[in-house]
């Protein structure tokens, strides 16, 4: 049997907060996506007042204001290097390991048998607390599947304090356990499915693992068979390693404010695209394609409404202006004037590893390319050791006002030198 | 208002001129085809607004009119009407009835006058005459390299180039091309255009494999065939082929020949275990010996090892298979040659005791 394990973070973004801001402890805290839209990670106090993920800021304004919530805008780069730390640490413990998402990751624990897993489980827990600060749970069963019903028990039964190894039950109680769980809570079954599922007599988790797989393949995906089989303790899914190079890199922001003009837009796009060919070329591939998307606001009613995209493709590179030319080709056969843009993105497709990279007949020649790569590479250097947009594509424009609001983001702790917290 | 003409004599022009009706456009009357009749002649014409076709047969009309009717409709109405059926078609009150037996259809109608028909350029520079097989074949030879909604918007069609007495057809998309060319009866100024590749394939599809002719009529902007009871119109696109003599390689001095349908053959299978995104195949020459070598991300592999008679510089190239299995697929000859310098430079397929037809390929890092 193999043991795997879900480790992730409580309250991933509200608890990266705390470390550096104990005076949020213990008090309602929310985080809201880009241009403070939504709630995108909520603490214990804000789940009990009744905010559900995703709640728009607007909405729910007035509660906060009555229970004292703190919002706080997205701080992605702080997220994202707390999670860095995390996960190292996490690797320590097997060299089996699967980061699944910024919060969360799977280790095999398979034949680690010293110790208990629970022991280890709370080790984990210990060591993560004593480096990051952060909070941890950790789930233990013989399947991934049945690892994220591990995790869920030890997260919201205090009795198992953040561990829980499923391995360690007995049939009878490993049923039980499973009979308590909505089958909403299973990975994979969302809320399309489980109210499909519900239809048919299948309530717990427990329903699910015991029904009959033939009937339901006629209705449901093969993957439904996949989950079934997972949680009778057959291993379907195994652990990705190596996290896959990507396929598409996407990147986009809403308007702090809505824009008309193509000024604007081209100053975005730039930026927008700049970013995404550092991300590029940090994988160490060429795009041959840039889509441009722009559009006004969908929920104002009383504005016309307009959405347009464009996919431009060009030949391979990683060149950041050779993409943004692209993309700015694009947007001026997309654009119409007298609308009120909301948002612009872009999205580099048509990916393709430097390694495997086809030459081109009429392409620059290998000098102008070599010259190119370096710019490029300096670029980046320069941008990694003396900050971000040190050194920038001048369309990307200076004053930026349709930059996007983040009213109350904490300060970069972790990654800039002149945020770093000063202690007494 | 009546022309009587046979389901069968309308199909065929009918079929043809729906080739290039756009099913989605913004100009209704784009997805309409215009139904002319005069003097016994019923003459059916169709638009995208950047070419047009126009093909006409014979009917016992008794009077003369012209309308526009949805092309995709009058098609389906005529394919599954039964072979041999008279049809009779009468426009009345902006609507056109088609009648057949105990069949009758009432259509829709828009003006024949709003009909956007390109009229042809009255002065040509130039009109050049070939059999209708030898386009063809020309057009087939070359027009898988063409590049599709490319950037380099003069890369998606195909390059005719008029040169003294010779005709040069030339398609790339970038990562490999395709020359042919052919002696003309007469001797002409240098003019050079770019076909459109929606024009490529409607005028594959159309020419026959006959000797008869087709006049082909060239002037800065547009071209224009003429053949069978065809007349085709198409704008041209507006830019500056790449210089394609710079990239045919000359003096690439590792050459064999092989058989063409034993290499074509042993690159499928091969390309069955190349990575499904790149395609990438490593073709590998030793003395005497041609290895194809392909890996998945899989780590499945695949080996073919072909006897050639090769006496060059061992040598280990990487290409796109599908570009080879293309040229491969797309000549007939029983033999063909391979030219390679090194793993950085192209490829140059060729036929043997042909100097008309070259094919450039790209090599691919792997």
């Amino acid at each position: 049997m193999h043991s795997i394990a879900l480790i992730d973070v409580n309250n991933f973004f509200v608890s990266c907060e705390r470390v550096f801001n104990p005076s949020l402890q213990h008090k309602p805290v929310v985080v809201l996506s880009n241009n403070d839209g939504c709630a995108i990670a909520r603490s214990n106090e804000v789940k009990a007042l009744g905010v559900g993920m995703g709640a728009p800021w607007f909405k729910f304004k007035g509660l906060a204001a009555k229970h004292g919530i703190v919002a706080l805008s997205s701080n992605f780069a702080l997220y994202a290097d707390m999670s860095n730390r995390v996960m190292s640490i996490l690797s320590t413990f097997s060299p089996q390991q699967e980061v699944y998402s910024i919060d969360e990751c799977f280790l095999d624990m398979t034949g680690f048998t010293r110790r208990s897993l629970t022991e280890q489980g709370r080790q984990m827990r210990q060591h993560i607390k004593q480096c990051t600060g952060l909070p941890v749970c950790v789930g233990f069963a013989a399947t991934k599947t049945l690892a994220k019903l591990a995790n869920h028990i030890a997260k919201k039964k205090p009795q198992f304090d953040g561990v829980c190894d499923f391995n360690a039950f007995t049939n009878h109680q490993q049923d039980e356990w499973l009979g308590s769980l909505a089958v909403g809570e299973v990975w994979g079954i969302g809320r399309q499915l489980a109210p499909r599922l519900q239809k048919i007599g299948i309530n717990t988790v427990l329903d699910l693992k015991r029904a009959d797989s033939a009937t339901l393949n006629a209705n449901f995906s093969v993957v439904m068979e996949q989950i079934i089989r997972e949680l009778n303790g057959t291993m379907c899914i195994e652990l990705e390693q190596i996290a896959a190079p990507r396929k598409q890199i996407i990147s986009s922001r809403s308007f702090g404010i809505a824009v008309t003009d193509i000024g604007s837009l081209q100053e975005s796009l730039t930026l927008y695209v700049s970013r995404a060919a550092e991300k590029l070329r940090k994988q160490k591939s060429y795009a041959g394609a840039v889509q441009v998307y722009i559009r006004t606001s969908p929920h104002k009613e009383r504005e016309a409404y307009y959405a347009n995209s464009m996919t431009v493709p060009l030949q391979a590179t990683d060149d950041t202006r050779q993409l943004v030319k692209a993309a700015l080709w694009g947007l001026e056969r997309i654009y119409k004037p007298g609308y009120r843009y909301q948002k612009a993105g872009v999205m580099l497709s048509e990916i393709v590893a430097v390694k495997n990279a086809q030459s081109d007949l009429f392409g620059r020649p290998d000098a102008v390319a070599t010259r190119n790569s370096k710019l490029m590479a300096v670029m980046d250097s320069v941008n990694q050791y003396m900050g971000k947009r040190s050194l920038i594509l001048a369309s990307q424009g200076f004053s930026q006002p349709w930059r996007m609001k983040q009213g109350s983001k904490s300060p970069n702790y972790t990654t800039r030198w002149d945020e770093v917290l000063v202690v007494g | 208002m009546k022309i009587n003409i046979s389901r069968d004599t309308l199909l065929k022009p009918l079929s043809a001129v729906n080739g290039i009706v756009e099913r989605r456009h913004t100009l209704p009357i784009l997805s309409n085809l215009l139904l002319e009749s005069k003097q016994g002649i019923v003459s059916l014409t169709a638009t995208d607004l950047e070419m047009q076709i126009s093909m006409s047969a014979e009917s016992e009309a008794t009077e003369a009119f012209a309308t526009t009717v949805s092309a995709k409709k009058l098609l389906d109405i005529c394919r599954s009407l039964p072979e041999g059926s008279q049809l009779s078609l009468i426009e009345k009150d902006a609507r056109l009835q088609v009648s057949t037996g105990r069949s009758k259809f009432n259509l829709q109608t828009l003006p024949a006058s709003d009909y956007p028909t390109i009229s042809k350029v009255t002065n040509s520079d130039l009109t050049i005459r070939l059999q209708q097989k030898t386009l063809r074949s020309l057009l087939r030879q070359v027009e898988f390299s063409m590049a599709q909604q490319d950037i380099r918007y003069y890369l998606n069609g195909l390059l005719l180039e008029v040169n003294g007495q010779q005709l040069h057809v030339v398609g790339t998309d970038g990562h490999r091309l395709s020359y042919v060319s052919t002696e003309l009866s007469a001797s002409y100024e240098k003019q050079e255009i770019i076909l459109p590749r929606k024009t490529v394939t409607e005028l594959v599809k159309l020419l026959e494999d006959v000797e008869d002719e087709v006049v082909i009529d060239l002037s800065p902007n547009q071209a224009n065939f003429t053949f069978s009871n065809i007349h085709l119109i198409s704008k041209i696109i507006d830019g500056k082929f790449p210089d394609y003599n710079r990239v045919i390689p000359v003096g690439h001095q590792n050459k064999f020949s092989i058989n063409r349908i034993s290499v074509l053959q042993a690159m499928q299978r091969a390309s069955i275990l190349s990575n499904e995104k790149y395609r990438g195949i490593r073709m590998v020459l030793g003395s005497n010996t041609l290895r194809l070598i392909s890996s998945n991300s899989e780590q499945e592999e695949a080996e073919e090892e072909l006897e050639v008679n090769y006496t060059g510089d061992p040598l280990d190239v990487g290409f796109n298979v599908t570009y080879l299995i293309d040229v491969l697929n797309n000549v007939q000859t029983e033999m063909v040659e391979f030219s390679l310098a090194d793993a950085n430079s192209s490829c140059l397929v060729t036929l043997p005791d042909n100097e008309n037809y070259k094919y450039v390929v790209m090599p691919m890092r792997i």
